[in-house]
């Protein structure tokens, strides 16, 4: 008769009540938030997947729990995992935050600390710690203590796969900061230190300890602004940006103009053309929670960013400057130009041995401004953009031009000494990028809720090899294309109708190939072969994507097809992310 | 009994939690001392809208969370344009802003720890807030139209009949 809602006595019940009575006391004034992304793909070419990734919010007055689970089987990038993957538990009070957990934090411009989980590239350097700030008036102090374990790709050791990372360094960190709030004015000082551990190629166990110091200044007013961040690391590395702006209301015929200028100086460590991606067994040069600014232009158009120039945060020195104009009420015309470039030349000996002014160390002569030299690494880009709304705001229109060229590898730099004891250059060898892009984005709306998108994306592209031989004297250019150019279209055509649902089909396509593709197999689908009379098969990608709103709480993708593979780019780190060929990918966004 | 069926009751009040925010939210302004998300609410509602200068459904939707900001700042209602821009474009956020003269506030959450406490996944992501601080519309996207409903949304949490 008595089962556990029956306790065989009045005391006992009561005693059996008690705890639940104040649980759902103390549950009632919980509340939360969660949403679950499921994202399912399967393709000819074996690029399946299948992600789930469910974030819980809980509120309870001033704490905050915060958990992420994860069952992905496999993800698009990276392990598989099924169980936890973030949590933390923050307090905020008038006097003190904290959280305990993984901590994911931005100081200054990200020189000395910026830790982030981005799973487009499968990068993470979320920190497993505790985190305390204390503001008080005008300062703020703050300190951080935990644990990091980062996982990357490289080729240097055995494993490398372009789906999953095959290093994994740990790292243990302390930091501070203190930063002064002022009216206009922003100004913090930063320390970081972090002890390395992880194995070399010979698979021995490396230690290496880290330590940076960084200043960081930021003014503000209606007419100017002003960022600056200078860094010192382990003594012998340092980095330095800056961000200048002017801005002038009713300057010529514009509403408003903005001058800006950013500049960057990043030196953490000297490394030879062959080495200078190495994570394995070279572990000097700035460490990867020093995620810093790029000062490049960041792209939307499909074609302009596959083409993003590779940043080398121990190696850089470039400026970003620009103008933006704003007239005709909602017409903003833009115009930048950035150069960068390393700093110093590796040359090759007669046995073809790379060398350096300083022989490796850092003691070498840094430029102030980048070079356009070909053995300096530069990249450069002319960038004009004009977009807007006409006065009635029933059209939208972007137009962009893009010039970029970049030398994105110096395999051979040979200096000899001829017969008057003078160096000469006698051979040299590197790839290189030049590129000519014009995306243009319209969008028009038939009624209230109905609107027309639509894109289309033109890009020249000369891309191979330029060497120089002794032999002949002569600079040769090799296509890595079997053309001189490569001539890509993109063609996006879509139709939306607020707030429920969208349609849009892509053409992505080109006339020619790289000689050397990673993936060389084509599985074209049935919108390929439908449209193969216009459209080469071999050299087409197209995709019919389609989004539903349920209503504000679930939101269904759903999309066919083939997408082009290619070099992705985010925060400023460049992963190969494979084609998809001939599949379906069915994504479900849900909140509860 | 009656003990029994209000245990029953009390858990199955438990288990319909209210979809409050953290009023506590500590947001992050372009320039100067961080505020809490409190000091907003305390005035009306606010429209937490999460965008980065490389999104283009955000840069077509911007204009009209100007309108909107202009519009009902006197009956209290506030728009905070939230970017989600890393260090790779984050100094263009203040030029940005700028040169389209937008006057609702920013601020920077590069890490998007703000954006996750809020379950946003997609950019552009809304999250319309009563002054209690209780989530009262969202929306992923931007599609064009979709200013109208937003609109009604906002005059709904407001007491305007349209």
């Amino acid at each position: 008769m008595y089962s556990i809602f029956y306790p065989k006595n009045k005391t006992t019940f009561k005693l059996f009540l008690f705890p639940f009575f104040h649980l759902s006391i103390l549950l009632s004034q919980v509340s939360y938030s969660s949403s679950l992304i499921s994202n399912f793909a399967t393709s000819k070419n074996n690029f399946n997947y299948f992600e789930n990734y469910y974030d819980l919010n809980l509120l309870y007055n001033n704490w905050n729990l915060w958990i992420e689970m994860e069952y992905s089987n496999p993800p698009a990038l990276g392990y598989g995992r099924s169980g936890m993957r973030n949590m933390r538990l923050e307090y905020s009070g008038k006097k003190a935050n904290l959280k305990i957990g993984d901590l994911y934090e931005f100081w200054g411009n990200g020189l000395v600390l910026n830790s982030l989980d981005d799973k487009s590239i499968d990068f993470n350097n979320g920190i497993k710690g505790i985190y305390l700030n204390t503001p008080y008036a005008f300062l703020e102090m703050d300190f951080l203590i935990g644990k990091q374990a980062i996982n990357r790709s490289s080729n240097r050791i055995p494993g490398f796969n372009e789906r999953i990372h095959n290093y994994r360094s740990d790292f243990n960190i302390l930091g501070n900061r203190l930063k002064l709030n002022l009216d206009n004015i922003d100004i913090s000082l930063h320390y970081l230190s972090a002890k390395q551990n992880d194995r070399t190629v010979d698979d021995s166990l490396s230690v290496f300890d880290h330590e940076i110091i960084g200043l960081n200044l930021n003014y503000f007013s209606n007419y100017f602004g002003f960022l600056f961040e200078l860094v010192s690391k382990d003594n012998n590395g340092n980095g330095l940006f800056s961000d200048i702006n002017i801005y002038l209301s009713d300057f010529l015929f514009t509403d408003f103009t903005t001058f800006g200028i950013g500049y960057k100086n990043y030196f953490f460590s000297n490394r030879s053309p062959s080495n200078r991606w190495d994570i394995v067994d070279d572990k000097s040069g700035y460490i990867p929670f020093q995620q810093m600014p790029t000062v490049f232009m960041a792209h939307n158009s499909i074609l302009i960013s596959r083409l993003t120039h590779v940043i080398d945060y121990n190696d850089e020195v470039g400026y970003n400057a620009y103008i933006k104009m704003n007239m005709l009420r909602n017409s903003t015309i833009m115009l930048s130009y950035s150069l960068l470039s390393r700093n110093s030349e590796w040359k090759m000996n007669e046995n073809f041995e790379w060398f350096s002014e300083s022989n490796g160390s850092s003691n070498i002569t840094r430029l102030f401004l980048p070079t356009k030299d070909a053995f300096f690494n530069p990249a450069e880009e002319i960038y004009l953009e004009i977009d807007g709304y006409d006065n009635k705001d029933i059209f939208y229109y972007k137009l962009a031009f893009s010039k970029m060229n970049s030398v994105v590898d110096i395999f051979e730099n040979q200096w000899l000494m001829n017969d008057k004891n003078n160096l000469y250059r006698s051979s040299f060898s590197y790839e290189l990028k030049d590129a000519i892009s014009v995306p243009l984005s319209l969008m028009i709306k038939l009624s209230e809720r109905n609107s027309i998108n639509i894109a289309f994306e033109y890009q020249k592209l000369k891309k191979g090899f330029k060497t120089l031989s002794s032999n002949t004297n002569n600079s040769q250019f090799f296509s890595n294309f079997t053309k001189d150019f490569q001539f890509n279209r993109y063609i996006g055509i879509g139709f939306s109708s607020s707030p429920k649902w969208s349609i849009n089909l892509g053409i992505d396509y080109t006339d020619t190939e790289e000689r050397i593709v990673l993936e060389k197999e084509r599985f074209s689908n049935k919108i390929e072969d439908l449209l193969s009379p216009i459209f080469d098969p071999s050299l087409t990608w197209i995709n019919f994507e389609s989004s539903y709103n349920l209503n504000q709480n679930y939101r269904l993708s759903i999309s066919y097809g083939s997408k082009r593979g290619g070099v992705y780019c985010s925060n400023g780190i460049c992963r190969y992310i494979q084609p998809f060929e001939n599949g379906f990918n069915f994504e479900v966004i849900a909140l509860f | 009994m009656l003990s029994i069926k209000f245990l029953f009751l009390s858990f199955a009040v438990t288990l319909s939690f209210s979809q409050n925010i953290d009023k506590n939210i500590i947001l992050n302004p372009l320039m100067g001392k961080k505020i809490k998300l409190e000091n907003y609410l305390s005035n009306g509602p606010v429209l937490i809208n999460f965008w980065a200068t490389w999104c283009a459904p955000c840069i077509k939707e911007m204009p009209y969370l100007d309108q909107f900001e202009k519009k009902y700042k006197d009956k209290g209602f506030s728009v905070l344009a939230v970017s989600v821009d890393n260090q790779k474009s984050l100094s263009q956020v203040r030029s940005f802003i700028k040169t389209k003269k937008f006057s609702f506030d920013i601020f920077l959450d590069p890490n998007m720890q703000i954006f996750k406490k809020l379950n946003g996944n997609l950019m552009p992501t809304n999250v319309l807030i009563d002054k209690s601080g209780k989530v009262v519309w969202r929306h992923y996207g931007y599609l064009p139209g979709d200013e109208k409903k937003m609109e009604e949304q906002i005059l709904n949490v407001l007491n305007i009949l349209p």
